[in-house]
């Protein structure tokens, strides 16, 4: 083995391997426009006051119809997510807004790509629809402290009535 | 000859037989100690681990624990000894050490031992409230959730430390240039100071977080912290740190594992491009552990995937040349065909066979890696089991194994007494990365079916359980691997204390530091690649990742500095 050829071989890989990255890349940024990906665009940087959210949206937490459109809010605290049961109606957009109120918490709603870092201040919103009428049942996925492993989450799929 | 041609190695041996045999090298002994306590923090940390195994497989012992007032504690203890105190202290002896042979230049002592005694005691504050439960707040220590004051100092001091460490090392570097105009800077010398570089521009945010943030308000100076500022501080540094635990195993693979294996490094102007590139963009890409967080525009979170893909490339050259290497050196023992070759191996050497299977699992966990950067593939995996499985055949085996096979030439260098038993050690690497696959295999199916990491789930109430039932199979196979990791970690401690403990043989060949030779013997000629030429200007590379530092978190940081939003503490376990 010649150093010369083995680096020259090495230099082609390193093309290869850019190439790779580089088609990777394009490939997740096609994956998310194609709506893979709830939440991307809809996540804004609004500061909701954690010390004061009966002065907020959070104030009723649940799901509500605004301007024809479904809404639900979602209050995460130690060691409860309020409501810790969501019921709504399958086929339908819903738009989640989820926030924490006093330490971090997480979570990921089972069935969907949604996946959210709870940080207090900040609120994790993004639009899904789910077609299949059933339970998904997630846990805080974000260290919160003793009660962690028990903070729930349900989210019930129904069909409309 | 010892080395590259072009360094001026250290190839004094130490005289052995009288006195405690550090003559011709004082600064074995300050090595040593950094080796030491690294790896004991390490067995306290690891013996935690099949615990949390227990507890992915739904066994909860937690509840007859004497020592351990929580899961939570348990895990604080082992993220933190593991992953910043063991990695902290080996490394900052290894490359501290080997640079100083590679020139042949002893470092200050004063200013080693003052580093070494800093990070102890540094260690030691932080370890007090852990022990008690009052810093449970797991080795990421978010807050709100706020630790006692003296964990947040005595982290501190241990990554001021290895900066003092780190700086030390780059002044050594830096007088030889001057000492030695003209010359290019020996490839382990090289890697070590790009490594220590990189250190500097990647710990900013850590230090930032804990001086300017964390310690007065844990004081109670300070009211609140904002807690989305205080993450992306943490992991401004919490990505590129992990560069600084896999490089130092990179230069043991590119630079030392060729002499191990009888061989030689096969390109070596590419071994620098890709410690350049590592100095470069390690930094501005720790968005990637953001990306579930609101409060990051959408498109910075974008720029750093980028960034983050671009980093695998030096990792993928990495591979190529180690792989060459190695098929180098198996040829040059007798090794024929495409894949026979292999076989010529010495793998009845622990040294070798630990840091072989070390770079396979970084096969795997490289890849991972990449699969993670995605924005898309995160939200399916971000805060699940994945995550632990991911860095447990990354820092847990590429990086962990790989210093395991190091002490085993390294310790008996630095003591002059022989390594106990080769074949517990042999035994003990083979234990540690199965146990380790397992592992991986486990949480990474646990985590595609959602369940959380972070989470003692044994002891979750029915109706999680029933939500759990689902990932049976994976966790059984997390159970299984505690227990085969637990077998591997008694093997390597057994055959590291009883080397330590060993005598110290009289009038013994000292074990030398397997600087390798390079394929291409530059330099002969007066020559020197081109590349080589260009990347020789570390400071101005350095400059440049400042640089790209800035416009990368630049922005965002000012804004989140300027519009803070703080948040009270609490104590929540
Ligand atoms: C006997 C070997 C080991 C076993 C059985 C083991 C097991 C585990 C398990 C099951 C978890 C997940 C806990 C959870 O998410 O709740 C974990 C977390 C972790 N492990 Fe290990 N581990 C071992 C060795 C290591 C080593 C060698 C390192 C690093 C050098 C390491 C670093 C970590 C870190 C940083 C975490 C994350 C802690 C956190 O999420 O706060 N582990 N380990
Ligand atoms: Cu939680
Ligand atoms: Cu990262």
């Amino acid at each position: 083995m010649r150093h010369d050829v083995i680096e020259r071989y090495e230099l082609g890989w390193m093309g290869v391997s850019v190439v790779l990255v580089v088609l990777l890349f394009v490939g997740v940024l096609a994956s998310m426009i194609s709506d893979t990906l709830p939440g991307v665009v809809e996540s804004r940087t609004r500061f909701v006051d954690p010390a004061h959210l009966e002065t907020t949206a959070y104030a009723k937490p649940g799901l509500h119809e605004e301007n024809g459109e479904l809404h639900a809010y979602v209050v995460a605290r130690a060691f409860t997510f309020t409501p810790s049961v969501l019921t709504i109606p399958a086929g339908r957009r819903v738009t989640f807004h989820f926030t924490a109120a006093d330490v971090l918490h997480g979570v990921q709603i089972e069935g969907s790509n949604i996946n959210f870092e709870l940080i207090p201040g900040h609120e994790g919103v993004a639009s899904a629809t789910f077609r299949t009428p059933g339970t998904y049942t997630s846990a805080c996925n974000e260290y919160c402290g003793a009660g962690h492993q028990n903070m729930a989450f349900k989210l019930i799929v129904e069909n409309a009535k | 000859m010892t080395s590259t041609p072009l360094g001026g190695p250290d190839t004094t041996p130490d005289v052995r037989g009288r006195g405690h045999g550090y003559a011709a090298h004082p600064h074995k002994k300050v090595t040593l100690y950094f080796l030491a306590t690294g790896l004991l923090a390490l067995l306290i940390g690891v013996l935690i681990g099949p615990l949390q195994a227990l507890n992915y497989a739904g066994v909860d012992v937690y509840s007859h624990l004497p020592f351990l007032k929580s899961y939570y504690q348990g895990l604080s203890l082992h993220g933190v000894l593991n992953a910043l105190v063991f990695t902290t202290f080996f490394i900052s002896g290894l490359l501290l050490y080997l640079p100083c042979r590679e020139l042949g230049v002893r470092p200050n002592l004063i200013v080693a031992w003052g580093a070494y005694w800093t990070m102890t005691v540094g260690t030691a504050l932080a370890a007090v409230p852990l022990l008690t439960n009052d810093a449970t707040v797991l080795y990421t220590f978010y807050p709100p959730l706020m630790g006692h004051p003296l964990f947040y100092i005595g982290a501190a001091m241990l990554v001021a430390a290895s900066l003092v460490v780190g700086i030390q090392t780059v002044t050594i570097w830096w007088g030889w240039k001057r000492r030695n105009p003209g010359r290019v800077t020996p490839i382990v010398t090289y890697m070590s100071v790009a490594t220590w570089m990189m250190w500097f521009v990647a710990s900013l945010g850590l230090v930032v977080e804990v001086l300017v943030f964390l310690i007065p308000w844990s004081l109670g100076i300070t009211k609140g912290v904002d807690p989305l500022l205080a993450r992306t501080l943490f992991w401004y540094t919490g990505h590129p740190i992990v560069y600084f635990w896999l490089l130092p195993a990179y230069v043991s693979w590119y630079a030392l594992v060729p002499r191990q294996m009888g061989g030689r490094i096969v390109s070596e102007p590419l071994a620098r491009l890709a410690f350049a590139l590592f100095l470069l963009i390690s930094t501005p890409v720790g968005f990637h552990h953001q990306y579930t967080d609101p409060g990051i525009p959408a498109l910075w979170k974008v720029v750093h995937m980028l960034l983050t893909f671009l980093v695998a490339v030096p990792s993928l050259l990495t591979a190529f040349s180690v792989a060459a290497s190695m098929e180098y050196a198996a040829r040059l023992r007798g090794g024929r065909g495409w894949i026979r070759w292999m076989g010529r191996l010495p793998w009845k050497d622990a040294i070798f066979t630990g840091q072989a299977l070390a770079m396979i699992s970084f096969i795997f966990g490289g890849a991972g890696g990449i699969a993670n950067a995605s924005m898309a593939i995160d939200a399916v995996v971000h805060n699940t089991a994945w995550i632990p499985g991911h860095f447990h055949i990354t820092v847990g085996t590429a990086t962990t194994l790989t210093f395991f096979a190091v002490s085993f030439w390294l310790l008996p260098h630095l003591t002059g007494k022989k390594l106990a038993s080769p074949r517990v050690a042999l035994w003990s690497v083979w234990f540690w990365f199965a146990g380790m696959m397992v592992f991986a295999l486990g949480m990474h199916w646990e985590g595609l079916l959602g369940i959380p990491r972070r989470a003692q789930i044994s002891a979750a109430g029915p109706e999680l359980q029933a939500v759990y039932h689902k990932a049976a199979v994976p966790m059984a196979l997390t159970g299984i691997s505690g227990m085969i990791l637990l077998v591997g970690a008694v093997l390597y401690f057994g055959v590291i204390f009883a080397t330590l403990l060993g005598r110290r043989e009289a009038g013994a060949q000292e074990v030398p530091v397997p600087f390798s030779e390079q394929v291409a013997a530059a330099g002969k000629d007066g020559r020197v690649h081109a590349m080589t030429r260009v990347l020789e200007n570390l400071w101005a590379l350095f400059f440049v990742a400042l640089a790209l530092v800035a416009v990368m978190y630049g922005p965002e940081l000012v804004a989140m500095l300027l519009n803070q939003h703080p948040v009270p503490g609490a104590r929540l376990w």
